[in-house]
């Protein structure tokens, strides 16, 4: 696998797990100030498909390497 | 154990990396000043009513202003304010009259509608050269709730429980369910706000049971309605060593003990500040109270005829 491509997968959890987290953050958040809107805008649904986009990558990713013979 | 420490290494900066990205988003979401503007014109104005002859000893007729340290009267409005200290809570009891609704006016920080754009109740006042005034619901901190301003519609999403004041004077207080913002809007709705809880029910009894985490006892402010061209104001002193501070089930009773038949709570906490003649009149949380987004205010005769809306 080529440099970039190596650091891409290797940042790839470390992404999915930091969005991960602020997107619970802001589902905690939103349970007590729901008018507060931290889930209802604009960036919040721009960091949903992202982590979704991502979610997809990593996912594939590590089907293929499980299906990888050793 | 190099790998544990590696592992250790890596969590640390993603949880510093964490705090990073969420910093950057609440700059974003909350700090940085939002100009939203208004989308959506102004409300149908329908039921205007001078209220002088209703109330004929309330103002003064030759445009004179009779004031001193509890009570102001001009050609306008007429304004009583008490003092009161019972079961532990200092609070404040505001009796207005107005001669026309136009003279019950909010203001908004930085006169413009805005997220992120605050100011102390007293500069606003002060602004706006207020006789007297209460901060207002603090719609600046919240993406959604219904914002209308002196006849100018700002913004249509519900959030909580809202209240609406009427061009005709009178104030109704609505649920989340049974409210219809394009009903107010036609019916004539002069300011509108989204906070809550409402207080009084129907029949103008207190409110007995709320499902909300600020029930407890609080710095508040709160408007009552009484009829057309009289309402009175409460805030309520908290969280210090002379006042605790007012439940929801206490601040209901009190609004049903002054008469009034509806009555609705705005933002407390550290936002509750009521000010009279340029200066603050209760004794906010914090020094001088939070900076919020808006103010309810009386101003004199010469401020309030013939400018708006």
């Amino acid at each position: 696998m080529k440099k970039p491509f190596r650091i891409f997968f290797a940042l790839l959890p470390h992404i999915t797990l930091i969005l991960s987290l602020m997107l619970l953050t802001f589902f905690v958040i939103d349970l007590f100030n729901e008018s507060m809107a931290f889930l209802n805008n604009t960036i919040t649904k721009y960091l949903v498909g992202i982590l979704s986009l991502l979610t997809v990558i990593l996912s594939v990713f590590s089907v293929l390497r499980d299906q990888r013979p050793r | 154990m190099k790998r544990t420490g590696r592992l250790v290494l890596y969590f640390t900066v993603d949880l510093i990396l964490l705090g990073i990205f969420l910093c950057v988003f609440a700059l974003f979401h909350h700090v940085l000043p939002r100009r939203i503007g208004n989308l959506y014109g102004s409300s149908v104005t329908t039921g205007e009513a001078d209220w002088s002859a209703k109330f004929p000893d309330k103002f003064t007729s030759d445009g004179s202003v009779v004031k001193n340290d509890n009570f102001y009267m001009d050609s306008h409005s007429n304004i009583t304010l008490t003092t009161h200290a019972e079961n532990g809570v200092t609070y404040y009891v505001a009796d207005v009259y107005v001669r026309d609704i136009t003279t019950l006016r909010t203001a908004m920080a930085g006169d413009v509608f805005a997220t992120g754009v605050t100011d102390t109740t007293l500069n606003l006042s002060r602004k706006n050269n207020a006789v007297f005034s209460v901060s207002g619901d603090y719609f600046g901190v919240r993406q959604r709730g219904i914002v209308i301003r002196n006849g100018e519609v700002f913004r249509k999403t519900k959030a909580h429980q809202i209240c609406v004041l009427y061009y005709d004077g009178t104030m109704e207080t609505y649920s989340y369910t049974s409210f219809d913002v394009e009903q107010a809007i036609a019916g004539g709705a002069w300011q509108a706000w989204d906070f809550g809880p409402v207080l009084l029910d129907e029949n103008g009894k207190a409110i007995t049971e709320f499902n909300t985490g600020i029930a407890g006892e609080n710095p508040r402010i709160g408007i009552g309605y009484y009829e057309p061209g009289h309402y009175c104001f409460v805030a309520v002193d908290g969280r210090q060593s002379h006042s605790r501070g007012m439940t929801l089930l206490e601040m209901a009773s009190l609004f049903e003990s002054l008469g009034c038949r509806r009555a609705y709570n705005l933002d407390g906490g550290q936002s509750a500040v009521m000010t009279w003649q340029g200066e603050i009149f209760s004794s906010p949380a914090v020094p001088g109270g939070r900076k919020i987004s808006d103010i309810i205010f009386i101003a004199p005769a010469t401020n309030s005829q013939g400018d708006d809306p």
